[in-house]
Parts: structure tokens; sequence; C-alpha cells
């Protein structure tokens, strides 16, 4: 029997393909990065190349240092 | 000036200014005055040891966690140009101040905006003319379709009038035979 094998789709990063600027200050847009429990979600998940998600990183753990988006929730 | 070349004309030598960004929360829930207080104070240490580029206050917001025990804070923006030095300083007095609950100082890239803002014009530009064009080829096709109009309407009326011509001379054709038939 012939295994299926089961390719992701590629994913195109979408900071390469936009080319803004990863603001920390705006945390209705790094919302989309983080789980609901707040946590970052890797690189596979985002489809970000390694240079923006390290960026991002930077970005979200900023906003979580001025409390713009949280560390962590108990819901 | 291409993104590129950003940091890379300044001048060597000398006390370079570099370009930060502050970030503090004041405490919401103290008054009003006390907050603008506290806002004027940095302010005004910052215009006294570096240039002010742009100073916002966001205003009142509610906090993604508890900070001493509160869960809103007075959120205000300062982007300056200054020594290196004058930052140490800064920090230490921020942290000394009980009105101030969080604060964040980082240095802008000033390269990473250049580059944002070079390809957010471009593509603003790519959209102007894109935005043209659908304009001019809306224009254009409006334009055929009312001379298209104006062509049938023209053509229906040499019809009409060909057809009323043709009328005419057909009822004194008959008048024509007759005679000739007498």
């Amino acid at each position: 029997m012939k295994r299926e094998v089961r390719r992701p789709k590629k994913k195109v990063c979408s900071f390469c393909v936009d080319k803004t600027l990863i603001d920390y200050k705006d945390a209705n847009r790094l919302k989309r990065f983080v789980t609901e429990r707040g946590k970052i979600l890797p690189r596979r998940i985002t489809g970000c190349c390694a240079a923006h998600q390290r960026e991002l990183t930077v970005a979200i753990k900023r906003a979580r240092h001025i409390a713009l988006l949280p560390y962590t929730t108990n819901e | 000036m291409h993104p590129a070349y950003v940091g890379r004309l300044k001048s060597k030598g000398g006390e370079t200014m570099k370009k930060y960004e502050l970030i503090f929360v004041t405490d919401a829930s103290l008054e009003n005055e006390v907050i603008d207080e506290a806002v004027a104070k940095f302010t005004d240490l910052i215009k006294t040891n570096a240039t002010i580029v742009e100073a916002t206050n966001w205003g009142k917001r509610k906090l993604a966690y508890e900070v001493n025990k509160k869960w809103d804070g007075f959120y205000t923006l300062i982007q300056f140009e200054g020594p290196a030095d004058f930052i140490k300083e800064l920090e230490r007095v921020l942290r000394i101040d009980e009105r101030v609950m969080k604060f964040l100082v980082i240095k802008v890239d000033e390269k990473k905006i250049a580059q944002a803002e070079f390809y957010a014009q471009k593509r603003r530009e790519r959209e102007a003319a894109r935005s043209a064009r659908f304009a001019a080829e809306r224009a254009a096709a409006n334009q055929e379709a009312t001379e298209r109009a104006a062509a049938a309407e023209k053509a229906a009326a040499e019809k009409a009038a060909a057809a009323e011509a043709e009328a005419k001379t057909e009822t004194p054709s008959e008048p024509v035979q007759e005679t000739v038939q007498d």
C-alpha cells in the first residue's frame, strides 16, 4: 500500500511581501502572531522567514514589557 | 533617499546624536493634573537634554496585565534625538518616579523605518498608477459606448430618413406610371 505524503503548502513570509515595519507599538497586528494564551507562535505556523521571525519576537517581547500584550492569560 | 544609504552618510567624529523612542505608562488612577504633571516633567527633561522629534499621548488604555494591582495606564510616546549618556540619566529618573508604572527606551532603527517608508511610497505610487489606469480605461470605455450609441442613433436616423425618402419617391411615382398607361 502506498503511503500518502502530506506536503504542507509553502508559505511566504507576510513581512517580506508587504515590506512593512514590524512595530512593537502596533499590538493589534502582533496579536496575530501569538496564541490565545499569549505565547509566540512558531515559525512553521506564522510562515515568517528567519530574519522577520527574529524581529517579530523582539517586537512581541517589547510590547509585553510595556503591557500592550500579555505575557500569559489564565482563562 | 534609497534605504541602502541611510546611516552611511553620517559625519564622522564628534558627539553623535542618535534617535531614541521613549514610551512610558503613567498610573491612570491618579488625577488628570498629576498625570499631566508627570508627562510634562519628562517632556521638559528630554527637552533640556535632547531635541524632541515627536511627542504623542495615546491617552488612557487598558493594560494587557495587572501592574501594581491596576488595570489602566496612561501611555505617552516621545521620540527624540540625543546623546547616548542622557539615556542612563533618563532611565534613572524614570525608575525613581512613582507615578510611572512602566517605561521603555529604545534606539530607533532609522534604516528599517526608511526602508519601510521607501517601499510604502513605492506601493502608493503603484496603486495610484493602477487606479489612474483603471480610470483611463473606464473613461475610454465610456467614450466608446457613447460613440457607439451616437453612431447607432445616427444610423437609425439615416434609416428613418431613407425610409421616408423612399416613401416620398414611391408616392409620386404612381401617378407618373398612370400617365404612362394613359
